[in-house]
């Protein structure tokens, strides 16, 4: 069995729709070729089985020959397991190539999808973009084994044009009318069923959509008891889908009759003049059965190229959709091959923002106080160049003329929105793998999330959900802090890292932060956006925030003396509110 | 607390369950088979006619014979045709009744999953049965079903036909049935545990992609891109050697299968030839029963095309039904618990020496005690992982405890019907969630009983002044269809903060007597924050209010406050007293502000 074929660096050509199916398709040349041969064999093979039937009841049974009998029942048992063989064959080949395709979609996607990182678009199409890749994957392989389908049809019915067109020449010249006018003639049912299928997939994405939504919302479900509210609305969308669902059913039902239609009626067709031929003397019995059996046979081939066009065009769309993703640009500037290289003036860079008036010194711990919450979030973007706003400069250099990578690899930002995924506690905290024991022990130690390691079974090798459901929220928050921490970047930027957790736990991690940035002066920087007194306070360099410029810098407690706007932002108790 | 993916249901359930759907809908299902049964044998009809044709032919006869046979030939395709179009319709129509049902059953199944259940589960597997499994389902009901059952019907009339024709010429197809059942025992002894292993793989596929796109941020944040095309790599490959087996299976099940059925007709013409040369059959018999077996070659390539799929269909109803909880026998649903009813009432809440623990896990509370009086107002604090949210869960029911019990108005919260339980205790807990559909409905997921549209109509302005009271209401007016705005999934996003005002707006609406809040404030910027309790606290005037909070403001606000610390509560008393007392609250305090 073949293997899912490397990708290599620069992908598949997905320039178009057409070219990203072709592409798919080079891919897998070989396979292809041999999916038409196997295909051809196969419906050749079976459609002249009725010949070799019609020659043994014509020339053998009919003439009391046994000699021809046992003659021509063997020629029908050696096409019938060439038959077998073939189709067995095609067969495997339509299913791996439906696997590969898709999996080799699924590779593009994931690959574009890590390349876009944070510019993909935002959450709400997220759901789109998962049915892209797996559904879409799967009609675009469908579409390819139609494909190979497609080719040895061409193959299967010249083959037996000719063997009919040896036979009896008007006949076979009315086989070839008939056949492709009538099969035509039902695949206008097609556009109908694939309107219903359309509909029918877009309702039942909805629908999916509101199953998942329990996923992540059976808690807060379960703790307010919308059970019933939720699965009454789910029922009434449930009836909707199935009418929907009728509505496809009937128009396959509408192609099914076709299916036995056409067939039918061609048989009829040729049966009959056959049969007023052979009251001519024409032809033989034999021969009419023969040409039975072609009328029924070629209907195959010919359903299966009209089945396969439809296939691939829906292939086709399919693969717009996918390659319209694949062609999202990551935002502008983000140049993936720069290599992400070791500064050489590490710890001796500083980080600023001329715009907002926010400079990071290296080897320092810093806070910012921004009176409005939603300043927080972009400041911190924009010194991470998350987004492209003011002009963030890092060691004097513009950031916007870093290669992102660079930019990523000097800067952290972490948010509480940051997510895990699925793996063993060690491996998410410690992604890149390279990271020692002590140094885990270390961070998490910082972070106070030491407990949460010692609660669970298999310590650090406990596997864990990338929601990390099992968690509760300041056990994950400080699962994130230690993550931040061991990623060592020379600036970690970090977003009310401490917002779940109790005052005491905020304490020790303010502590800790401080300590650690005490006895480590080297080489490193975090900058925590916070209206956390207690974060405030342990901070060596505070700055305050108002409409998105440093109004006012200095140390938490000086601060507080002289600024009263910064105090009644971040004081806690009423008395200092007032003011003493 | 380990990652498990959700169960699957066995060989026996899903048999008990295909046998009531079959029970239920028995006189659908006959009508199906039947029109089956018409339209296949009007098809059948075409052989012998030809056969008979073949004879006349030969015999000769007139032009017109000839015309008239070939007429009815015709017509009997036509109504078989027909019959096909009706039976595939009836047969679509009953399919998308048992698939809604099945849907519904998988939607009330995971709505009563225990919660621990879900949550450690990854939600991949949950998004793959909601989507991937139901569709494989329908592919295989709408498709597979009827396809299978007609090419079934097709062989069994035709084996029917033939000994009608020729018994003799049918010992042609006798031969093959014991290597037949020997093969297809063989491969069903295999076939379900490789499918369901396929399933899971795809099930892999799509969780993995899910958390590189939802987390696409965090990736590009900590440079996790070749972890995520590495596991993207292993998913594939995972499925394509899934697929591999189930594959082999079916090679070997299709190339026996597909000899088998070829050696009939060889024998037949040999058998044939040798009757027909010794008088025992005519050449229309002949003709006739090789044509019957020839024929068959169309529903069995149609059972050997569908089949995989009608497996695969029956791994995802496996998936589907495995939601649900085996145990109990279907109909003893747990809904009437006669105990309590109407009888709630004061709204006093206690918890009697209440031990728990997650799963068999150790226990993460150790015996605790706390009664809170109606209308107080209780605040819980202590360090993170004490046990806190553990505590919201238990006294709202949400898990039974252990050991020792939690009661409401002195019955035990697990003698309460889920449902009214939580007409009197709400919890809102640190989760933000916003389901996709409207924001009215978000609003009124709670368990009062506003349902009926002509109602919400005149509820909009209790909407509204609960919007109000959270502070929602300006931001919820400037959205472009206010309160009928799609949110959530494929709709407007709202920020934690929003969430956060949502989540509490509907609290006020389903007006509980008791609420549980854990950290329902904490999105919010301390100010709104403060500000937002304030306004709240003067709409729940006289309701028990029990609220877990790290912002100690909140406790200063409470009646008494309740300090837990590793799964014990230490202390308990007002602001004044604990400060006055000097203990951990103090420290906590002092570490505060």
């Amino acid at each position: 069995m073949q293997r899912i074929p490397v990708l290599g660096p620069g992908g598949l050509d997905h320039r178009s729709a057409a070219r990203f199916l072709l592409a798919l398709v080079g891919k897998q040349k070989a396979a292809t070729l041999w999916g038409a041969v196997t295909s051809a064999v196969w419906m050749t093979s079976q459609a002249l089985i009725p010949v070799a039937i019609g020659r043994a009841i014509d020339g053998g049974i009919a003439r009391n020959d046994s000699g021809e009998v046992v003659w021509w029942s063997m020629a029908v048992l050696l096409l019938g397991v060439i038959r077998a063989t073939s189709g067995i064959a095609f067969y495997r080949h339509s299913i791996i190539t439906r696997t590969v395709s898709a999996s080799l979609t699924v590779r593009m996607v994931t690959r574009h999808v890590t390349r876009l990182g944070a510019s993909l678009p935002r959450r709400q199409d997220a759901d789109a973009l998962i049915a892209t890749s797996t559904s879409d994957g799967t009609t675009i392989g469908v579409g390819l084994l139609y494909a190979g389908r497609i080719m040895g049809a061409v193959v299967a019915v010249t083959a037996v044009t000719v063997a009919m067109l040896t036979v009896s020449v008007p006949l076979g010249l009315l086989v070839l009318v008939t056949v492709p006018v009538l099969s035509g003639l039902s695949s206008l049912l097609l556009r109908p069923l694939h309107r219903h299928q359309d509909n029918y997939r877009s309702l039942q994405g909805r629908l999916a959509g509101r199953a998942i939504d329990i996923a992540s919302g059976l808690r807060v479900l379960r703790g307010v008891g919308g059970e019933r509210q939720f699965a009454a609305r789910f029922r009434s969308d449930s009836a909707q889908l199935r009418s929907a669902d009728v509505g496809v059913a009937r128009a396959e039902a509408d192609y099914e009759a076709a299916r036995v239609l056409v067939p039918g009626l061609v048989t009829v067709i040729v049966t009959y003049t056959a049969a007023l031929f052979a009251l001519d003397q024409r032809l033989t019995i034999g021969q009419v059965i023969a040409f039975y059996g072609f009328a029924t046979f070629l209907a195959m081939p010919l359903t299966d190229f009209m089945e396969g066009t439809s296939q691939v065009t829906r292939a086709l769309v399919a693969a717009r959709r996918v390659t319209r993703l694949l062609n999202v640009e990551p935002w502008q500037g983000k140049t993936p091959d720069a290599a992400a290289t070791k500064p050489r003036n590490r710890g001796k860079a500083h980080l600023t923002d001329t715009t907002s008036g926010l400079a990071v010194p290296p080897a320092t711990f810093m806070a910012v106080a921004c009176a409005d919450p939603s300043d927080a979030d972009a400041l911190a973007r924009r010194l991470a160049r998350f987004e492209d706003s003011g002009d963030p400069a890092l060691g004097g250099e513009s950031l916007a003329s870093l290669p992102i990578p660079v930019v990523r690899s000097r800067v952290l930002l972490g948010l509480n929105s940051d997510r895990f995924f699925a793996g063993t506690v060690r491996e998410e905290i410690a992604p890149a793998g390279t990271v020692d024991t002590a140094d885990i022990t270390a961070a998490l130690q910082i972070a106070c999330a030491t407990d949460v390691i010692d609660a669970l079974p298999d310590g650090l090798d406990t596997r864990m959900t990338g929601r990390g459901r099992t968690f509760s929220g300041g056990q994950l928050q400080r699962l994130r802090l230690t993550r931040a921490l061991l990623a060592d970047a020379e600036f970690t930027v970090l977003v009310e890292p401490t917002n779940a957790v109790d005052a005491y736990t905020e304490y020790r991690v303010a502590e800790n932060l401080a300590r650690f940035h005490e006895t480590h002066p080297e080489g490193r920087s975090t900058v925590v956006f916070t209206l956390s007194p207690l974060l405030l306070q342990r901070a060596h360099r505070v700055a305050y925030v108002e409409d998105g410029r440093v109004i006012a810098a200095g140390t938490h407690d000086d601060m507080l003396e002289s600024h009263s706007a910064y105090r009644m932002l971040v004081a806690r108790d009423d008395a200092s509110r007032v003011g003493k | 607390m380990k990652v498990r993916t959700l169960p699957v249901a066995d060989v026996k359930f899903v048999r008990r369950f295909l046998r009531q759907v079959a029970r239920r809908h028995r006189k659908e299902l006959a009508y199906v088979l039947a029109l089956y049964g018409v339209a296949v044998s009007s098809g059948l009809v075409g052989p012998r006619l030809l056969g008979a044709l073949v004879e006349d032919v030969r015999d000769g006869t007139t032009a017109g014979h000839v015309t008239a046979v070939a007429a009815a030939l015709g017509g009997f395709i036509l109504l078989q045709a027909f019959l096909t179009r009706v039976a595939f319709r009836a047969a679509g129509r009953l399919a998308a009744t048992v698939q809604g049902e099945i849907r519904e059953k998988f939607v009330d199944d995971v709505l009563a999953l225990p919660l621990a259940v879900v949550e450690r589960s990854d939600d991949g597997d949950l998004v793959t049965r909601a989507s991937q499994d139901t569709d494989t389902l329908r592919r295989a009901m709408q498709l597979a079903v009827p396809q299978v059952t007609e090419a079934l019907v097709w062989i069994v009339l035709s084996l029917g036909a033939l000994l009608l024709v020729s018994p003799l010429l049918s010992l042609a197809l006798l031969i093959i049935l014991p290597p037949l059942v020997m093969v297809n025992r063989w491969y069903l002894a295999r076939a379900r545990s490789g499918f369901l292993r396929e399933a899971a793989a795809s099930s892999g596929i799509t969780e993995g992609l899910d958390a590189t796109i939802q987390g696409a941020a965090t990736v590009e944040a900590y440079g996790l891109e070749a972890h995520r095309v590495r596991r993207a790599e292993r998913d594939t490959e995972a499925w394509y050697e899934a697929m591999g087996y189930t594959l082999r299976l079916r090679t070997v099940l299709y190339s026996v299968e597909e000899f088998l059925f070829t050696l009939p007709l060889a024998v037949a013409l040999l058998l044939g030839g040798y009757a027909y040369n010794q008088g025992w059959a005519d050449l229309g018999q002949v003709t006739a029963a090789t044509l019957y077996i020839l024929q068959l070659m169309f529903p069995l390539e149609t059972l050997l095309d569908w089949v995989g799929t009608l497996q695969q269909g029956s791994a995802s109803l496996a998936r589907l039904l495995g939601v649900a909880d085996q145990s109990e026998p279907e109909g003893a649903q747990s809904e009437q618990k006669p105990a309590g009813r109407g009888v709630i009432a004061s709204a006093d809440l206690s918890a009697r020496d209440v031990r728990f623990g997650y799963d068999d896990g150790p226990d993460v509370l150790h015996g605790i005690d706390l009664v809170v009086r109606p209308g107080e107002r209780v605040a819980i604090v202590g360090p993170t992982g004490s046990g806190k949210s553990t505590l919201a869960r238990l006294l709202s029911g949400t898990h039974p405890p252990r050991m020792g019990d939690v009661q409401l108005a002195g019955i035990p919260l697990h003698e309460l019907p889920h449902h009214d339980l939580r007409k009197h205790v709400v919890l809102v807990s640190q989760d933000q969630y916003v389901f996709g559909g409207t924001l009215r409905q978000n609003l009124e997921l709670a368990a009062s009983d506003v349902t009926q549209n002509a109602q919400a109509e005149a509820d909009d302005t209790a909407l509204w002044r609960a919007l109000e009271t959270v502070g929602a209401d300006g931001w919820v007016d400037a959205l472009p269809e206010k309160l009928d705005t799609t949110v959530g999934v494929g709709g407007e996003e709202l920020t934690d903060a929003q969430s956060q005002q949502i989540a509490l707006a509907r609290l006020l609406l389903a007006d509980p007597s008791v609420l549980i809040l854990d950290e329902a404030t904490s999105q919010l910027d301390p100010s709104s924050a403060r500000q937002l309790e304030r306004s709240f606290a003067a709409v729940l005037e006289g309701r028990t209010v029990i609220s877990i909070a790290h912002r100690l403001h909140t406790a200063r606000d409470a009646d008494r406050i309740a300090v837990v610390e590793g799964g014990r509560v230490v202390e308990v008393g007002s602001h004044q007293d604990l400060i006055d007392q000097n203990g951990a609250y103090a420290r906590l305090w002092s570490s505060w502000v």
